[in-house]
Formats: C-alpha cells, sequence, structure tokens
C-alpha cells in the first residue's frame, strides 16, 4: 500500500475552555469539601469514619485534570492536582463526562450510571464520599441548580446561609482544614 | 421513554435446554480450555448435579483438573483467595461456576485473582479496574435468581468489615451460560420461591432504576411475566420441567436487565441485612421489595404503573384505572409474597427472617454504604433506610 493513500493530518483539537472549567471545577469541589468537613456535621460525621491517613483523587483519564485530597490526623485537606498513587480514585473516563458533571449538567449518580466514571478502591467508601460531595453541592449551587442535579435538596436556614458564607469566602480561596482545631 | 444516554452488553453465550450440560467440555474446548477449576458447595454435590457435570466430560479431551466443593452460602475473600490457590496448584486454565450466586460470584472472583496474579482479591477492589481479559469461565447456574451467569458483578463478603463488597467489570462476565432444567429440579421449595423474588426484584429494579435503557427493560418485563406464570407451580411442584426453565430463563433475563441497568434501594436493604445479619440474599429482596416500590412510588410510579401488565396480567391491568395502576402493582408484589409465605414457608418480615430488632441500625448504616442507593430513583438516606426497616420487621 502507498504510504500516500493515508493522512496524518488529523490530531485532536485542544479543549482549553473545557479543561479549564473541569480543573477549576475540582479545585472549587476540593476546598469546598475541606471546609464541609470541618463547618457540616453531616460530611465531618462522614469524614471522621474515613481510615486515617487517607488519599482520594478525582481524575480524568488518563492525563486530564485531577483533584487530591488527603486525610491526615483527622483532617480533610485539598492537596493539589498532581495525580498520585491513590487509596480510592474516582476516575472520569474523558473531559467530556467530566465537564458534563462539573458544568452541573449531570449529577455524581447519573454520570455513574451512564458509566461515565470508573472506581478504584472500596466501594463502600466511595459511597460515603460522594455523599459528602452531594452535602458539599447543595452549598456551592443555587437551588436552581441544586435541584437538577442532587436528589434532595436541604432548605436554606440561617445556620446554612452561614456554613455556605464561610465556605464560598474562606474555604474556598484559602482552604480552612489549617483552621479545622480553632473552628471546631 | 429512551435515555439520553446508555450502554448495554452482553456476551454471554446461552446454552439452554435438555441435556445442556453435556456440552460443558466442547464449551471450554472451544474456548481454548481444557482443565477446568469447578466452584460448587456441598448441597450442589448432595443433590448429585456434580456428577451429572463429572459425567459430561466421558470421552473428552477436557478433564476435570479440580473440583471446590466448600463454597460457603456467604462466600468471603477468604475463600476466594483459598480457591485461588487450588487453581494455581492443580495447574488449571478455566473456571466453571456450578451453583447459586454464591459459587458463581466466588468463581468469578477467582478469575479476578488467578489473572490479575495477585494474591489477595482486596488489592482489586473497584468497578471497572480490571484491564484484561479473565480465564475462560462458564456459568452453570442451579438456583433461577441471581442472575449471576449474565452479570457483570460478584459479590462477596468482607467477613472483618461485615458488608458485602461488589466487584464490577465488564470481564466478570462468563464467555457461556449453561441452562439444564436437571440443574434446578431439586431446589427446596423455599429456596425456588427466594430465589424466583430474587429474580423478580432484578427485574422490577432494573425498570425502575435510574441505568434504565430500552434493552433492559425488554429483559425485565419478560422476566417478570415468566415469574408471574411459573413460580408458583415451580414452588409447589418441583418436578415440573417446564416451570423450572421457564423460572431459569427468568432468572437469566432479569439478570441481563440489572447487569445493564443496575439495582437499588431494595438491594441495597438487602444488602445491608445480608451483611449484618445474614439473611440470604433473596429473602432480604422478597421483604423489601413491596417497601422500596412503596418508597419509590412518589418518584417512578408511572413505571410501576406500567409493570402491573407483566405482574398481574392482562384482565388486571385493563380493569385497573391508570391512576390506581402503579399502588396496585405495589399489591400485586405483596399477594404474591403472602401467597409464597403461605405455600412454602418463606419468610416476608424481617421478624420472619430472624433479624434481632437491635440490629437494625447497623444495617440500615449498612445499606447507605452500598453502591446500589446511587442507582435508586430517589435518594436514600440513613433515616430512610432504618424507617423502611423497621416497617418490614413485623408488617404481617
Amino acid at each position: 500500500m502507498n504510504d500516500e493513500m493515508v493522512s496524518h493530518r488529523w490530531k485532536p483539537r485542544k479543549k482549553r475552555g473545557k479543561t479549564f472549567m473541569v480543573q477549576a471545577g475540582l479545585f472549587l469541589l476540593g476546598r469546598a469539601l475541606e471546609a464541609a468537613a470541618v463547618l457540616d456535621p453531616d460530611v465531618r460525621r462522614e469524614v471522621e469514619g474515613w481510615k486515617d491517613p487517607m488519599t482520594i483523587m478525582l481524575h480524568v483519564h488518563s492525563e486530564g485534570p485531577t483533584m487530591v485530597l488527603k486525610k491526615q490526623d483527622g483532617v480533610l485537606r485539598y492537596a493539589g492536582s498532581s495525580p498520585v498513587d491513590a487509596d480510592l480514585t474516582i476516575f472520569f473516563k474523558n473531559l467530556e463526562s467530566a465537564f458534563l458533571v462539573f458544568s452541573a449538567q449531570m449529577s455524581s449518580p447519573q454520570g455513574s450510571a451512564e458509566h461515565r466514571v470508573s472506581l478504584k478502591g472500596d466501594a463502600g467508601q466511595a459511597m460515603s464520599l460522594i455523599r459528602c460531595m452531594e452535602t458539599t453541592q447543595a452549598y456551592l449551587f443555587p437551588k436552581f441548580i441544586a435541584k437538577n442535579v442532587l436528589k434532595k435538596v436541604p432548605p436554606m436556614t440561617l445556620k446554612r446561609a452561614g456554613v455556605r458564607a464561610a465556605i464560598l469566602g474562606v474555604g474556598v480561596p484559602i482552604g480552612l482544614g489549617r483552621f479545622a482545631g480553632l473552628v471546631r | 421513554m429512551i435515555p439520553s444516554y446508555y450502554e448495554y452488553y452482553n456476551p454471554v453465550k446461552v446454552v439452554a435446554g435438555n441435556k445442556a450440560v453435556d456440552n460443558l467440555p466442547y464449551e471450554l474446548e472451544q474456548l481454548g480450555a481444557k482443565r477446568p477449576l469447578v466452584v460448587t458447595d456441598r448441597g450442589v454435590v448432595g443433590a448429585g448435579l456434580m456428577q451429572i457435570v463429572a459425567d459430561a466430560f466421558l470421552g473428552q479431551e477436557a478433564v476435570l483438573a479440580a473440583v471446590y466443593e466448600d463454597t460457603p452460602p456467604d462466600s468471603s475473600v477468604e475463600v476466594v483467595n483459598e480457591v485461588a490457590r487450588l487453581y494455581k496448584k492443580n495447574k488449571c486454565d478455566s473456571i466453571v461456576g456450578l451453583g447459586g450466586g454464591s459459587a458463581i460470584d466466588t468463581a468469578k472472583a477467582v478469575n479476578i485473582v488467578v489473572t490479575e496474579e495477585v494474591d489477595d482479591l482486596i488489592t482489586l477492589m473497584g468497578a471497572e479496574v480490571l484491564k484484561k481479559e479473565l480465564k475462560p469461565f462458564i456459568a452453570i447456574p442451579t438456583t433461577a435468581g441471581t442472575g449471576s451467569e449474565v452479570t457483570l458483578v460478584a459479590v462477596v463478603a468482607d467477613t472483618k468489615r461485615g458488608i458485602k463488597m461488589p466487584f464490577t467489570s465488564y470481564y466478570l462476565l462468563p464467555k457461556v451460560a449453561i441452562l439444564d432444567p436437571r440443574m434446578t429440579l431439586t431446589m427446596p421449595p423455599k429456596i425456588t420461591a427466594a430465589t424466583g423474588m430474587d429474580a423478580m426484584t432484578h427485574a422490577v429494579e432494573a425498570y425502575t432504576c435510574i441505568q434504565k435503557n430500552p434493552l433492559s427493560d425488554a429483559h425485565a418485563t419478560a422476566a417478570i411475566a415468566l415469574i408471574r406464570d411459573n413460580i408458583l407451580t415451580a414452588v409447589k411442584k418441583g418436578s415440573d420441567k417446564a416451570a423450572r426453565f421457564a423460572m431459569a430463563n427468568a432468572s437469566l433475563l432479569a439478570g441481563a436487565a440489572f447487569s445493564n441497568a443496575m439495582v437499588g434501594v431494595v438491594h441495597a436493604l438487602a444488602h445491608g441485612v445480608g451483611g449484618v445479619c445474614h439473611v440470604p440474599h433473596g429473602v432480604g429482596n422478597t421483604i423489601f421489595l413491596p417497601f422500596g416500590m412503596e418508597f419509590n412510588l412518589d418518584t417512578v410510579g408511572d413505571l410501576y404503573g406500567e409493570l402491573l401488565l407483566p405482574l398481574a396480567g392482562e384482565d388486571v391491568y385493563f380493569n385497573t384505572p391508570k391512576k390506581n395502576r402503579p399502588a396496585r402493582a405495589v399489591e400485586a408484589v405483596r399477594d404474591l409474597n403472602r401467597q409464597l409465605n403461605k405455600a412454602c414457608g418463606l419468610p416476608i418480615t424481617l421478624k420472619q427472617a430472624g433479624v434481632p430488632l437491635d440490629k437494625l441500625e447497623d444495617a440500615a448504616n449498612a445499606a447507605v454504604n452500598d453502591g446500589a442507593v446511587t442507582y435508586n430513583p430517589r435518594g436514600v438516606d440513613y433515616e430512610d433506610a432504618l424507617t423502611i426497616m423497621k416497617a418490614a420487621y413485623d408488617w404481617l
């Protein structure tokens, strides 16, 4: 066969916008989870049940955006965006699938139902993480978005509004894990 | 309604009918295997079913390299690791799962360990993490309920933590499923009833969970109608080959449905009482099915309304006003439970199943950590799980 009969000009197009959105979403979720583990009693209780130390990674296969969480000495911290060998890893199979979830077009359970994610590690632990993510998302999203991606949306009480303000105002920009001892 | 996106996969060759087990050596050879390890249990051996399988190897090139006869009802990581050692020691090249869910799931899990060449199954926990083709694996169910012969999941107990761990991977699907009416003829009435209701639960949940799709729906409704028409005959007259074979087919159909649509709150609750109180899986599903349906009624009531047709038949369906069909579907399941309870003593309350009242909290906690919760159409939290368990405790 003649080499001229095939072309070699096809390359995947960059998706800088979506990559940035997913990476930003992962960062937001990571810092928000770190803060919720301090401020929200349900998330705090769930995280207390996790083994210590423990590393969790959310990762877009195979070289996409990543978010690492580490629990150490009882404190959950956002630990950057470099892939690690984690105890529990949730993979998105591709960037588009991750984008659907991080742009709030699809809930995490629906993503799982559509085989858009895979899991390495303990399924029970992953369930606990997903519950924490859902509780955290309820703080992050306004109600009209939350009701599309969460099976249950808790009513926004004054106390919950305060927690939301702390997560968005302090937790996301600077991280609340370092103040865990003070806040508790 | 067709979902905006779905995946469906069922590559299992089905070999079904009269003397189907005698094709086992041929099917193994087609897969390039000659030395299978058979994973089975004492009940199967005692019922003479292993002998039927052994007889099939007469004059064949393939030989039975080893048979593991001691699979417990709730297989564990330790059992899997032990059987994997026997596989290597006996230089086996393939695996046959012969039995109910426990034996077939053990065989699947052993296949993971021997293919990935690890010493401990725990290191390979997860969903869709396996990366290579497993050893040739054939499943021969001796109960009609788990559908494990066409599912991508193996459930194995972690005895240290008292939970059931699911391993899911497309590689876990057997290459061949053999349905032979002889294999289920000796099943006692109570196990026939419990496993049959297990299949019913698979079908009902597959039809209503968030991963449902047109292909799984077709399998689910076909399974429900077969169970409706045959379960009581199979329980009351075990020697009825036609009813037995119909139930085996229903189980396979329901298995193919839920392997692609997944299951929800009923399974989560059954896994909870299974892990904490050792309630057999089929019994747990039997007890929780009507309660799980009631729990989901406001979310997917229209789907239960559609299921009234396969559940109760044309007369009941057409004589029930549309708005009453969802609740009538729940009642149809409850009626069937009562009839099975009367026919063979199948437990239909947690109390009858011997669950201690003080274990409900632990079981509810295990239930909400079960992956099936993810696929339920309505969110399930600890309080929901505990409320259903209390309602199912002694409702008669």
